[in-house]
């Protein structure tokens, strides 16, 4: 008993001298980032808003019709992808667009894969050559093309060596000028190549790199590789997600290209020249935040070079991806994107306030570094001492209640009105439930999701300062046309070369 | 004893609905039986169930292509006899070559004339009668 | 002021702030709702005629009276649906729905808009003009070309476009000058609407072709060759010996493929076999297989042994082009017993030339 309450104030004296130091700055921290991921959404948010005006005269089709602009080839990693890969790549075969061809690289699956892509497309061997233009890994086996010889459709297998060095090979395959990498489990808008290739229509000689939004495809109603209905999800795991994606990627990326230092382009829906991607090396496969990493080579390589350059998002939807499920999966996936984040930072800390590196050096890395880095650090350990400090009675119910209000009730301000902009923008979620739902999800994201992922982050940085070897996600692949939560991981130990990517 | 007409079955597939709904018109004024649909695989399950005579397709449909859809006919001994109009807005030379390289009985560019269609079906289905 | 104090402001200012985040949102789709519930009531009776007239069934011209009679606030609502059926259809529906678009007072409407305060208002009208051909505002929308918005400086070249007026191309090569930084317009814009034009747009081109802007140069050489305009020639075969950008280079190359003359060969040969850039020398070897003149046989075969693979492979490409006689020098190519290079990218041409059917000899070609 003696030793309990002495523990207990010891405790207390220990939680009252941090708090002494902190308090103050755990609150100036939320202020801080909150406001700024208002002002983004305020550079963003009216785009946003009037985009849905521009339709009426774009003249899509006639964009789709035309084969003047630069062509784009769809670069498709696969590994154990049977389940969805045949409807995949049809609709993408079916995107609107003027030139386009399919590049599928098939890392050495196990399973079925190559089979039904042979079935689907009757697929026949073929003698070409792939190019070395960029440095690959992976022993390419063989080159497959339609029997028809005009499908631009190329299947290319290769060797297992991973999603990076795939994507490499497909670079090496692809014949048109701007490539665009995409998972085999994402849908696709129909006019995505439309929009995303805009900006590289409107600025050839400057833009690089582009992004569109992407989006969580759980519960929607896809048939056919179409989406036909879009629905929230069913759990409160994949709608939280659902807000998550909303207010971060879609707002904050388009902020950031606005202001002109976009250092993170979705792995999910990525678009680049093809020569600038040869110049730069294409990805790297020792990387784990592989995306991220690719961005911010660019960004230097281009900047070393005084070259005049862009990198752009695009202010509409172009994809939709498959979130976890279980908290299992997210726990994996955000530990991994976190250790990504911080081993691409310490990599290019050279350019960390280094005004050589322009905006990139001086406004974006500081950003990535206290608010997205060390974001987690902070936040954790401010929940920790407020809640250790108020149950211990150091910490009093005013300055507990201000922080809750300043931590997660301006959090759910912000988010609330990334809802706003997207419901006066896209409002792509038509039903009254699904749009209560989003609004609680809102709220709930802050009590428990919020601390949950930014423990989730830290263990991944921890894994990687303690040197561990990265582990893989496993994410099994539902399928397109299911909208029921899903039981993931039924074949716990089916070792899938899930991406690694950075969203 | 009453004999009744038997009308034409023309299956009609198109995203879009103001065409869908003009084309579907047309061919109903002129005594078709014209049977609609909104993309590519449901414009293959009409195919193989109502075994229409002719099948007026556009190309960019998401999900799967008219292309797509006029290749799994042409592949399917059921079917591999369809007359199929291909209705796009693709019109360089390389996508007129690829429609009928594909084996479309006939490609109709957007923006089309209505009556220019009308003439077409009619010559199409002509041509198949012999 | 103390804590507490502060504290009931700060969470009565973010409960309010929410609370109008939330009202935002459910207004918003309130009136969505509501406005497009009712849109689609109040039309419902008029799509038949509108189906009627865009299908070219309106022989007695009763639909087209009766949405022209149709009052003004229900026209409000219509008018979108017309526009969307314009691009879509040619001949008289297209000229009935124009007529339609005409008696409710949109084509003058849209003629003030052309001044508009507003970037959005200005395209549309554009945008609008364009659709239904009228070719009394070109001289308008032509001056759209030098907005400050991007936006509407496109809409306007491709409204020019379909209006199809070849007056308006000098215009429209002008509007391709980097101003401020700023591109004018995608290369690609302006030659689609170029090549809409027709060939009344030759003396234009050929004076773009002698520019001191490389983006007009560039798109005058690709419209050149898409449009087939054989006179362009000459002024091509400088461009591409001479012109100081690598772009417009590439894109002479490829004009004279289509438009250039039996020397032309000789001219496209030196620069895909010469230390020339990447890019060129892959241009050049595309554009003589579109030139098809036998004396490329000997290049192109020459080339399939390059270092540079892309190279060799459009270089045996374009024999495939050449018909029988490109055919035999791949075979023979792809025959010799040592498997070198020149073999590998022969092979592979005579592979996919054979699954298109290429390899079949035609008469004639």
């Amino acid at each position: 008993m003696m030793i309990w309450s002495g523990f207990l104030d010891g405790l207390r004296r220990v939680v009252s001298a941090i708090m002494d130091v902190v308090a103050t700055p755990v609150l100036i921290y939320f202020l801080v980032i909150n406001t700024l991921l208002l002002v983004l959404m305020g550079l963003a948010g009216w785009e946003f808003v009037h985009q849905g005006r521009r339709k009426s005269y774009a003249g899509r089709e006639q964009t789709a019709a035309s084969q003047l602009g630069q062509g784009v080839s769809v670069v498709v990693p696969a590994y154990n992808e049977e389940v969805v890969i045949v409807t995949s790549v049809q609709a993408l075969l079916a995107l609107r667009f003027g030139r386009h061809e399919v590049v599928v690289v098939d890392d050495g699956s196990t399973d079925a894969t190559f089979e039904v892509l042979r079935g689907a497309f009757d697929l026949v061997p073929v003698q070409r050559e792939i190019p070395s233009d960029v440095t690959t890994l992976g022993t390419i086996i063989d080159v497959h093309v339609p029997r028809d010889g005009r499908t631009r459709l190329v299947l290319v297998r290769k060797e297992n060596s991973g999603r990076s060095d795939s994507i490499n090979v497909g670079i090496n395959a692809a014949l048109e000028p701007l490539v665009v990498f995409i998972d085999a489990d994402s849908i696709l808008e129909p006019d995505a190549l439309i929009s995303v290739t805009k900006p590289f229509a409107d600025d050839p000689t400057r833009v690089v790199a582009a992004g569109g939004v992407i989006r969580a495809i759980n519960g929607c109603k896809v048939v056919d590789g179409r989406m036909v209905e879009v629905k929230l999800g069913k759990t409160w795991l994949v709608r939280i997600q659902v807000v998550e994606y909303l207010r971060a990627f879609m707002l904050g990326r388009s902020g950031w290209s606005r202001f002109g230092a976009l250092i993170l382009i979705s792995g999910a829906f990525g678009m680049f020249r093809r020569d600038v991607l040869v110049e730069v090396g294409g990805l790297d496969p020792d990387s784990i935040g592989e995306d991220f990493e690719l961005v911010m080579r660019i960004h230097r390589h281009m900047i070393r070079d005084h070259r005049d350059y862009r990198v752009q998002f695009v202010a509409e939807p172009v994809s939709w991806t498959e979130v976890p499920v279980t908290a299992k999966v997210l726990r994996s996936q955000r530990s991994r994107w976190h250790r990504g984040l911080w081993e691409t930072l310490w990599k290019y800390r050279g350019m960390l306030l280094n005004p050589r590196y322009g905006k990139v050096g001086l406004v974006a890395l500081p950003y990535y570094w206290v608010f997205e880095l060390i974001a987690p650090v902070l936040e954790f350990v401010g929940f920790v001492l407020v809640a250790l400090g108020f149950a211990l009675g150091v910490v009093n119910t005013t300055y507990a209640l201000m922080f809750m209000a300043v931590a997660y009730g301006y959090a759910t301000l912000v988010t609330l009105v990334a809802m706003a902009i997207e419901e006066l923008s896209f409002h792509k979620y038509p039903r009254w439930h699904d749009l209560g739902a989003i609004l609680l999800a809102s709220v709930l994201e802050n009590l428990g999701y919020r601390q949950a992922t930014a423990w989730w982050r830290l263990e991944g940085w921890w894994a990687s300062l303690r040197g561990e070897k990265p582990v893989w996600g496993t994410m099994t692949r539902q399928g397109f046309d299911d909208d029921s939560p899903a039981v993931a991981a039924l074949n716990g130990d089916q070792a899938m070369n899930a991406s690694s990517r950075d969203v | 004893m009453v004999t009744e007409l038997v009308k034409t079955r023309i299956v009609v597939a198109d995203d879009d609905q103001d065409i869908l709904d003009l084309v579907v018109f047309k061919l109903t004024q002129a005594g078709y039986d014209a049977v609609p649909v909104t993309d590519g695989v449901a414009a293959l399950a009409a195919i193989e169930s109502g075994l229409p005579r002719l099948a007026i397709l556009d190309v960019m449909m998401p999900g799967l292509s008219g292309m797509d859809v006029l290749r799994k006919v042409r592949a399917n001994e059921a079917t591999k006899d369809l007359d199929v109009i291909l209705l796009t807005a693709r019109a360089r030379d390389a996508d007129v070559d690829a429609g009928f390289a594909t084996g479309a009985s006939d490609y109709v560019i957007k923006p089309f004339s209505p009556r220019e269609l009308m003439h077409r079906v009619n010559a199409v289905l002509a041509r198949g009668d012999r | 002021m103390n804590v507490g104090q502060t504290f009931l402001t700060v969470g009565v200012a973010l409960g309010l702030a929410c609370a109008s985040a939330v009202a935002v949102i459910v207004i918003a789709k309130l009136r969505r709702v509501r406005v497009g519930a009712r849109a689609k009531a109040m039309l419902a009776p008029h799509r038949g005629a509108l189906i009627v007239m865009a299908s070219g069934e309106d022989e007695d011209g009763q639909a087209l009276a009766a949405l022209c009679a149709v009052p003004a606030p229900i026209w409000a609502r219509l008018r979108s649906g017309v526009v969307a059926f314009l691009p879509k259809v040619r001949g008289v529906p297209a000229e009935d729905l124009g007529g339609l678009m005409r008696s409710h007072g949109e084509i003058d409407e849209a003629r003030r808009m052309l001044t508009s305060r507003s970037a959005v208002g200005r395209a549309r009208a554009a945008y609008l003009l364009g659709l239904v051909r009228d070719v009394d505002s070109v001289a308008l929308v032509v001056t759209l070309l030098s907005d400050p918005a991007a936006d509407v400086r496109m809409v306007a070249a491709r409204a020019l476009g379909t209006i199809g007026d070849p007056s308006a191309a000098s215009g429209i090569l002008q509007a391709l000058r980097t101003s401020h930084g700023h591109i004018g317009l995608p290369a690609w814009v302006a030659a689609e609407a170029l090549l809409a034009m027709g060939t009344e747009v030759g003396p234009a081109l050929e004076l773009g072709l002698t520019s001191s802007d490389p983006a007009v140069r560039n798109v005058c050489a690709v419209v050149a060759g898409h449009g087939t305009y054989f006179t362009a020639a000459p002024q091509l075969r400088i461009l591409l010996v001479t012109d100081s950008d690598a772009d417009v280079r590439a894109s002479a190359a490829v004009a004279l493929g289509r438009v250039g003359g039996a020397g032309d060969a000789a001219l496209l040969a030196r620069y895909a076999e010469a230390s020339e850039t990447t890019v060129l020398r892959r241009t050049c070897a595309a554009a003589l297989g579109e030139l098809g003149h036998r004396e490329s046989l000997e290049t192109l075969t020459g080339l399939l042994g390059d270092r540079d693979r892309r190279l060799a492979q459009l270089a045996a490409d374009s024999l495939v082009r050449f018909g029988s006689d490109g055919i035999a020098r791949l075979q023979e190519a792809a025959g010799t017993t040592t498997p070198g290079p020149n073999a590998r990218a022969a092979g592979s041409a005579l592979e996919l030339a054979g699954l298109r059917g290429q390899l079949v000899s035609v008469p004639g070609s």
